[in-house]
This record gives C-alpha cells, structure tokens and sequence, in this order.
C-alpha cells in the first residue's frame, strides 16, 4: 500500500516536474534588430503575463510559476501571444511534449501598417535605406510640389534635404550631446507617400526617428511669380506605451519663386529640430526602460530638460509633449 | 501536412471512421439533450443527462418495485419495459461515463489567408461558447482549445472569428473530438 | 588749535568708520576657470571662419565666408590678444563636405586642430537677387573660458556657491534675409597698397593701384574678391585682404560735432539718432577709430566709440562680444550683445537671445567694481532672458543672483530660485544657490546676510525651510562640509 502510495506520489511529482518547462525566446525585426520591450503573455486555458523581452530582445519564464500544475499537465501547447505597439501581434504556438524542453522561440515582428502593409515592390525600393542599429535617420519621402514648371522637382527636394537636414542636426547637436548621429535622407518618390498610415509603414520599416514629407500647390499668381501653399508633415516613428508617436503638421506660404526662402526652413527648424529630440527621446527611452540603465535614463533626462530650457512662451504645446516624457523619465528613475 | 517553418506538427485523421458501436449510447445521449435543447431548456448537459438519468432510474425503481411483488406473473410487455428502462439507463450513465473521458482540449489548425486576430471557439448543444484558449498561431494556424465535456457535453461546432470578418461556425463531427483537423476560413466581410 | 583739529578730525573719524562698515566689497566676477589656465594658454581667443555651405550651388559660400572674416575683424581691431583665422582646407577633404557631415562636431573638430577656440560657419541660399545666411558658432567645450559664468563674491569671502554658468557651446542663429546689394555694395577700405585686376584671379593682368586707406566703392563680390567700380565707371577686383570692411552702417543716439577729416576737431554738435550709413573708415594712432558718415546731405567723421556699427550678419556682434567678454572688456561686450540682440532676426531663435540678454546683463555686472555700483538695467537683461526662455531654470538662477546682488532682497531672488526648482528639482545651480543662502542666513555674521535688507524677516526663514524640506537637492547642500574658498 505504501510502495504503491510512494510511486503515485512519485509519478505525480515526475509528470509536474516534466509539465514546468522553461519557455525561452528571441524576438527580432525582419532586419535582425532585437526588438525591446515585447509584451510577452502566454496562454493556456487562462492568458497570463510574463516579463517583456529585454534590450537583447529575449524573454523568459518557467511556465510552472505561471501555471497550475493541473493546468500544465493537460496542456498540448502554451500560446504565446507577443505584443508591441507598432508591430501586428504574433502569436506562437509552443507545443509541450513531456519529457522533452520546449525549444526556444525565434520570433520576428513586422512592422504593422494595418490597411497600408507595404508590398514586396516598396520593401524592395527601401531595403537600401534600412538604417543600421545604433543610428538615428529621418527621411524625407519628396515633397509633392505642383506648379512649379521652372524647378526641377528632384533638385528642389534635394535642396530641401540639404537645408532641412543642417536644420535639424544642428539643432539637435546644441541639445544633447554625444547621441547617435542623425541625419536627413532623402527617399525616392514613394506611392501614396503623404499617407499617413503609409508614411508610419516605411518608418517603421526602416527603423527611422522620423518621417517628414509634404505637399505644395502653387496658385497662379496672373503675371507675378504667385504663392506656394506648403503643408509638411513631421512623424514621430518610435513609440513608448502611452507616449504615443505625435504627427506634427505645419502649413506655410512661401513666394513661388523663393522656394529656398527661410521662412519655410526657418518654421520647420524649431519644430522639426525639436522633435527631432522628442523622437530620439522616446525611442532611447523605451531601450533604457527595458534595460533598465539609470545612466541613459539620466541622460535622456537631462537633454529632454535642455531642450525645454530653450523653448519659448508660445510653444506650450511642445513644452506638453516635453513634460510627458519627462514625467515618464521621471517614474522609471524613481523605480 | 507540415506546418512551413518546420515546427513539428500532427499529422491529420479521417473523421468519418469514428462511427463505431461503442459510440451509440453517446449518441443517443446526444440527441435527447438535442431534443430537449429544442425545447428550450437551458442547462449544462450534464445537469440534464443526470436528470435523465434520475428519471430514468426511478421509472426503473417504480417498475421494479411493481414487478417485484409478482415477477413470475409478470406480462412480457411490463418485464420487457422494466429491461428497456435498464437499458436506457444503463446507455445514459455510459453515455455520462464516455462523455467524461473525452479529452478536455480540441487541437486542430486553421487555414486562412490572413491569420492575424483569428480566434477559435468551441460551442455547446446550445450554441454557448464553452472553451477557454483558442488563440491560434500566426504562422502555423495551429491552436489549441480547452474545455469540459464531463459537464458541458461533447463540443458541437467551431467557432472561427477574425476582426472584420463574419464569424464562421462549423459542426464537429463526434470522430473529431480526438483528432487535430484543418478547418478552412474564408473571411467575409462584416 | 589742536583740539579743533581734533575736533575736525572726529567727524572725519566717523565718517571712515561709517564707510568701512558700509564698504563690506561685494562684486561679481568670472569665477574661476573651470578648466586650467595651461589649456587656455594653447587655445588663445581666436576664432576660425570656414566657408560657408552652398546647398544650392549659388557660388556665395566663399564670398560670404570672406565678408563674415572680415567683418568681425573689423569688430574686434582694437582688441588686443584676439585674432581671426581663416580655415585652412585639411587637404584631402574639402571643408564644406566635412561640415556637411556632421555640422558642429566638424566644426569642433577642425577649430581644435587649427588652434582656434570656436568656429564660425554657416550656409547660404539664394535666389534671385535674395540672399538668405545661416550662420553657426560651434566653441570647443574645453575653452571653458569663453563660457558665461557669474559669481558673487567678496570680501570678506561669500560662501562659495552663488554661482550661474551656461553650458552650451553650439549655437544655431536665426538666418538673415538680406540682399546681394546689402552684402556686398558698401565701401571698404584699403589696408595697404593694393593691386587691382582685371578679374577675380591673382594672374589676372593688373588694372593699377590704390593707395593706403582708401575708400573703394564694392559693387559685389566674387569669391575672395571685391568687384569695385573706379571713378571712370571701370570695374576691377581687388583681394578681400588688402581691404578692411567697414560696417555698412552705425546707430547712433548721440549729440556729437561732425569733423571734416578723422580725429580732426569736431563742428557744431548736432543730433544723431538713428542709422546712418558708413562712407569710410580710419584708425588714427592714439585716438582710436573713426568712422566718415552720411549725415542728411553732409558727411563727416565721428569717433566709433561714439556709435555702435551695426554689421550685415547679426551674428558677428556676438562673436565680437564672446571676444570682449572674454577679454575682460565689459562695457563693449555689452554693448555688442546689446547690438545682437536688437538686431530684427534675433528674436527668431530664443536660445541665443537669451544668452545674448545674459551676456550682455553679465557684462554690465561685471563692469562695475561693487555690486553697489553697478545699474540696475541688468536685472532688466535677465529678466528678457527670462520672458524669452521661460522654461530654463538657469535664466531663473541667473535672474536670482543678480537680485540679490542689486535689488539686496532674498525674498525676489527665493521666487526665481523656486520657479527654477519647480521647472528642475535637481537643478544643481538652483540647489546650490539656495543651499547656500539658507546656510548664510543661519549663520550670525555672513557677510550677504548684513547685506540683504530683508535677512531677519521670519517668513524668509520660513520660505527657506519649506524649500529645504521640498527639495532634497537643496537640504544636501545645506549639510555639506563648508568647501575651501
């Protein structure tokens, strides 16, 4: 009775031991890039939720702190269901066979573009512009610019990197010191590129800061040169949780035959250069959150205040975006 | 068929070779809370069934109380209603007993040309959705769904629903309740 | 006799006693250089000028660079120990790709190994007749000399610690929107015997010469060249360095005689106010520099110190500034970043204006040997900078110190330093400043406390109690070790 009492003990302690698995993972982008900060939860009968994946993209758990053992033991598969925001959830069946470990998980996340999925024709045309891990591009997608006969559209947009991108970095350049090099570079024409939804697509396929892109018409002036209307569009590509990524739009009207004119360098460069530093603060905040380095968080503090420090009594709506992300700094700090 | 990325999958069965003989009380079973579902009687099986069954055992208790007093003298058609109530009750706490062994999860996978936000369920003889789980693999199509047939009866359809589309039920066939199928899902729309 | 004399000699005694008591010398100065002099040593005031960026190919990067150059030589020709340079290309690359790539860090980088302590450089863009520059002040981090720091101090010592300083060292300057006209039609005048050419090119054949310090009429500018136009209507080209660039114009608000030749005795005082423009311009040997102005339908030479120039790019005042500040030469550093700041494009970046008001407010501070005689028009420069950039806590600190020193109260400097801490509540310059003053105000005989009028009052204790207790930043200051002075 006891013998048979001791190997029912033993056989139920065999099979909970075999049903506690370690379940293990990688989670990259289509480019390799280890994807921080993951959602991760797992799903048998109930949904629970592990820890996100670190600045390595990795994630870990033993299922058997998670799950019941009753729960494991009649489990074929653990589901695991990883989230981001900015990327198409995946979920990824796990399958439990006892006895043996599961093998770990080699996840990559798209980028999701809901109803503006890029096709094969646009990923082939950007894979040339991916940026590499540790830098800091904004692209410019060329502006549309109708009726302007006597410019070259190409040359303009190229004159318009140049300028927009001196603009920028030297305005992030008197803010943060030592941050990954940003620059500006220039897209060939895109389909649909003012979309919104599309722009955010290639950002995030290309692993930008930003997206700046815009549209112009020029209204016939009757013998004189006539007035440019220029709408730009900034999109903030990384996201952080509720940080959100903020599109900004400026709208300006520039004499026809100024297009070089500062007025429209001049506007775009405090905003663009200051979202610029909104954009890199957000997208180095969610490394350091997920590495949990008080030393970045630090730094990303003290620029984000610099950049605060140099704004001026009319740009509240700045100094807003500003102070959300310092608060959320702030949090992580105290942690 | 295997799944594209190489994960181990399992291989598929043909469910009409499920109908076998062991399988008729269930069957049975199947179709009298069918039945009183009609009716409109909106209960877990298994409340039903033993309800059934408790019926069933008194009408056998009654029966045999009456034929007791004089089972010699008994008519053939009271004796052979006594063993038909046995019988049935019998087929009911089998059908119970079978019921209770089916396996508490359904594997299968689905085939669709977009997986995103596709969810699988499981329904009732009332058409309530009774499982837990049912998230299903963005690669694979491969899900895995649980549930309690001892209390809420054999699973009847699959409920496959994805965001923006209609949702689809199909009937699980009693074979397919032991076996991983390949359920289609076209999305419409809606 | 002697008891007069005594008697003579008491209200006398009394008044020295009184003035010594009343003489406790409180002054600004500079503060220590963060960095050590040995640094400062190699790196001496200079500033490198690079040709500017030509994003649209118009042929002006050069031309602007070399009126830029001379400009602020001009601005700084009296100044001893201060010098411009022009870039060198570093031979295998050119300039304007190296600034392309990495803006200031490139700037940084050549001026370091150049020896120059900041450069200057910019881009232009144009169209038409229109010019528009951009212009950028890139300083090394290591010159921390040429960084604004403001400290009270005074004797008998002040605690260590009422300080202020700005880090930044890159600045971006609104752009100019101006003309080639503007840029490039004004006088300029001769530093030597000079060489003119039939074309803009050293082996061009040469056209004659002008004499020492005369004036030339430039129409425009091709490269390093000016395009002059001769008295018989002829053009000709002469190199930018054999002419010095007179600012095209000067403001005046001054009651001055116009005299008919540089240095000579003046005519009968009139009323300048406004912008005159500049005919000419002579450095005459111990009496400084003189400008010849068009005045109605006269002209007539003025002493410059009497007017203030205003140059084509606003941001060659405040490159001229940095070098008087630097230089300890307070009353034209002040009036150069005055000249900055009211100039109409420099409202367009804050940052800079900013620093301009606290430079300028800086300077007028530092002028002066005792805070009590120093013009309370500086706080007016803080406060500017503070309406400009409301959201630095240094504008705030800054603002503080200079209240406390001018205005002796507490109470207006606590408001600042409360608005810097909320805006910052680690800011370590806010910190310290408040730290310091709890400190003193503790003490029984600090030499601020008999300064500041409102030191006794209970609800400035209070104040300060509250802040302490708010801000851990500050209550670690009060309980450090007292540092050396």
């Amino acid at each position: 009775m006891l013998r048979a009492v001791l190997t029912a003990i033993g056989a139920l302690l065999a099979t909970s031991a075999a049903a506690a698995p370690l379940i293990s993972g990688t989670v990259t982008a289509h480019n390799g890039t280890p994807i921080a900060d993951v959602k991760v939860q797992a799903e048998i009968r109930s949904t629970v939720i592990a820890a996100p994946t670190d600045a390595q993209g990795r994630f870990q758990f033993d299922a058997g702190t998670l799950f019941s053992s009753t729960e494991l033991r009649n489990a074929g598969g653990l589901m695991l269901k990883l989230t981001k925001p900015g990327f198409q959830p995946v979920n990824w069946l796990v399958h439990l066979t006892p006895g043996q470990a599961p093998a770990p998980a080699t996840v990559r996340l798209d980028s999701s573009g809901g109803s503006a999925a890029l096709s094969a024709a646009d990923k082939q045309v950007l894979d040339k512009y991916v940026a590499a891990p540790g830098s800091a591009p904004l692209f410019l997608v060329p502006y549309a610019l109708t009726g302007i006969e006597s410019l070259d559209p190409k040359s303009v947009n190229e004159m318009l990197r140049a300028n927009l991108e001196r603009v920028i970095v030297t305005h992030v350049q008197a803010i943060v010191m030592g941050g990954p090099p940003v620059s500006l570079k220039l897209l060939p024409p895109m389909e649909q590129g003012g979309d919104i939804d599309r722009m955010r697509a290639y950002g995030l396929y290309l692993n930008a800061l930003g997206m700046i892109t815009g549209y112009g018409a020029v209204a016939p002036g009757h013998g004189r040169p006539g007035v440019l209307d220029v709408s730009s569009t900034f999109l903030v590509v990384p996201q952080a949780d509720s940080l959100g990524a903020p599109v900004l739009y400026v709208d300006d009207d520039v004499p026809a035959d100024r297009i070089v004119s500062p007025h429209l360098y001049q506007l775009l460069s405090k905003l663009w250069g200051r979202s610029a530093v909104l954009a890199m603060g957000v997208s180095e905040f969610g490394k350091a959150k997920a590495a949990r380095d008080k030393e970045a968080l630090q730094r990303i503090r003290n620029y984000l205040l610099t950049e605060r420090a140099g704004a001026g009594p009319s740009d509240e709506l700045l100094v807003t975006q500003l102070n959300t992300l310092i608060e959320a700094v702030d949090r992580e700090l105290a942690k | 068929m295997h799944p594209p990325d190489g994960r181990p999958g399992r291989d598929c069965m043909n469910p009409d070779d499920s109908a076998k003989l062991i399988d008729l009380p269930g069957q049975l079973l199947d179709k009298v809370v069918e039945v009183l579902a009609k009716v409109g009687i909106e209960l877990p099986a298994l409340v039903l069934q033993v309800f059934l069954l408790v019926l069933v055992l008194l009408a056998l208790f009654a029966a045999v109380r009456a034929l007791r007093s004089d089972w010699r003298h008994a008519s053939a058609p009271s004796l052979l209603g006594t063993g038909a109530l046995g019988l049935i009750a019998f087929g009911i706490l089998t059908g119970i007993l079978m019921q209770a062994t089916l396996p508490n999860r359904l594997a299968g996978r689905v085939h669709a040309q977009d997986l995103a936000g596709v969810r699988v369920e499981l329904l009732d003889f009332r058409g309530e959705s009774v499982s837990t789980g049912g998230s299903v693999d963005t690669q694979t199509g491969e899900f895995f769904t649980y549930y309690s047939p001892a209390w809420n009866g054999r699973a009847r359809t699959l409920r496959i629903s994805a965001a923006g589309c209609k949702t689809k039920d199909q009937p699980i066939a009693r074979g397919q309740l032991r076996m991983e199928s390949v359920w289609e899902f076209v999305c419409e729309k809606g | 006799m002697t008891r007069r004399a005594l008697l003579l000699l008491v209200p006398v005694y009394a008044c020295l006693l009184t003035l010594a008591h009343a003489g406790e010398i409180i002054r600004f100065d500079a503060g220590p250089q963060a960095r050590s002099d040995v640094v400062l040593a190699n790196v001496p005031v200079k500033a490198l000028v690079t040709e500017f960026l030509d994003p649209g190919n118009t042929g002006l990067g050069k031309s602007v660079a070399y009126l830029a150059w001379r400009e602020i030589l001009t601005a700084i020709s009296d100044q001893a120990g201060a010098g411009v340079i022009l870039a060198r290309s570093p031979g295998d690359r050119r300039l304007t790709d190296l600034l392309e790539q990495a803006y200031h860090e490139a700037a940084v980088r050549i001026a370091r190994e150049q020896h120059a302590s900041m450069a200057v450089w910019g881009a232009v863009n144009a169209a038409g007749d229109d010019v528009y520059v951009s212009t950028y002040l890139s300083i090394l981090p290591e010159a921390a000399g040429m960084q604004l720091k403001l400290r009270l101090a005074g004797e008998p010592p002040l605690p260590a610690g009422l300080e202020a300083g700005i880090e930044r060292t890159n600045f971006n300057f609104p752009p100019a929107e101006t003309t080639r006209a503007q840029l490039f039609q004004r006088p300029v005048v001769t530093r030597q015997d000079a060489v003119l050419r039939a074309a803009a090119d050293p082996s061009s054949p040469s056209l004659g010469r002008a004499p020492k310090a005369k004036a030339l009429a430039a129409v425009d500018m091709d490269k390093g060249w000016f395009k002059i136009r001769l008295a018989d209507g002829r053009s000709a080209y002469v190199d930018n360095s054999m002419v010095d660039v007179p600012p095209p114009t000067v403001d005046a608000q001054v009651k001055i005689g116009l005299a008919k030749s540089p240095a000579a005795r003046p005519g009968a005082s009139m009323a300048l106010v406004g912008s005159y423009k500049v005919l000419d311009m002579r450095y005459v040997e111990r009496k400084g520099l003189w400008y010849e102005l068009a005045v109605n339908d006269t002209r007539g030479w003025v002493p410059a110190s009497q007017v203030r120039p205003r140059f084509s790019l606003p941001m060659v005042h405040f490159v001229a500034g940095l070098y008087r500040y630097q230089l300890k030469r307070y009353d034209d550093a002040q009036r150069e970043f005055t000249q900055y700041a009211t100039a109409p494009e420099a409202a367009a970046d804050n940052a800079s204006l900013a620093t301009a008001y606290q430079l300028a407010g800086a300077s007028m501070l530092l002028a002066k040997r005792t805070v009590f005689e120093a013009s309370p028009a500086a706080l007016e420069q803080f406060s500017k900078a503070v309406e400009v950039t409301p959201y630095d806590p240094l504008a705030y600190s800054l603002r503080a110190l200079s209240s406390l020193a001018l205005r002796r109260q507490a109470g207006t400097a606590l408001t600042d330093l409360e608005q810097a801490l909320r805006l910052d509540p680690d800011n370590a310059t806010a910190a310290r400043i408040t730290g310091m003053l709890e400190r003193e105000l503790k003490s029984d005989h600090g030499t601020l406390k008999q300064m500041l009028e409102d030191s006794r009052q209970p609800a400035l204790r209070l104040r300060l109690d509250d802040m302490v207790r708010r801000y851990p930043a500050v209550a670690k200051v009060v309980q450090q070790e007292q540092p050396a002075m």
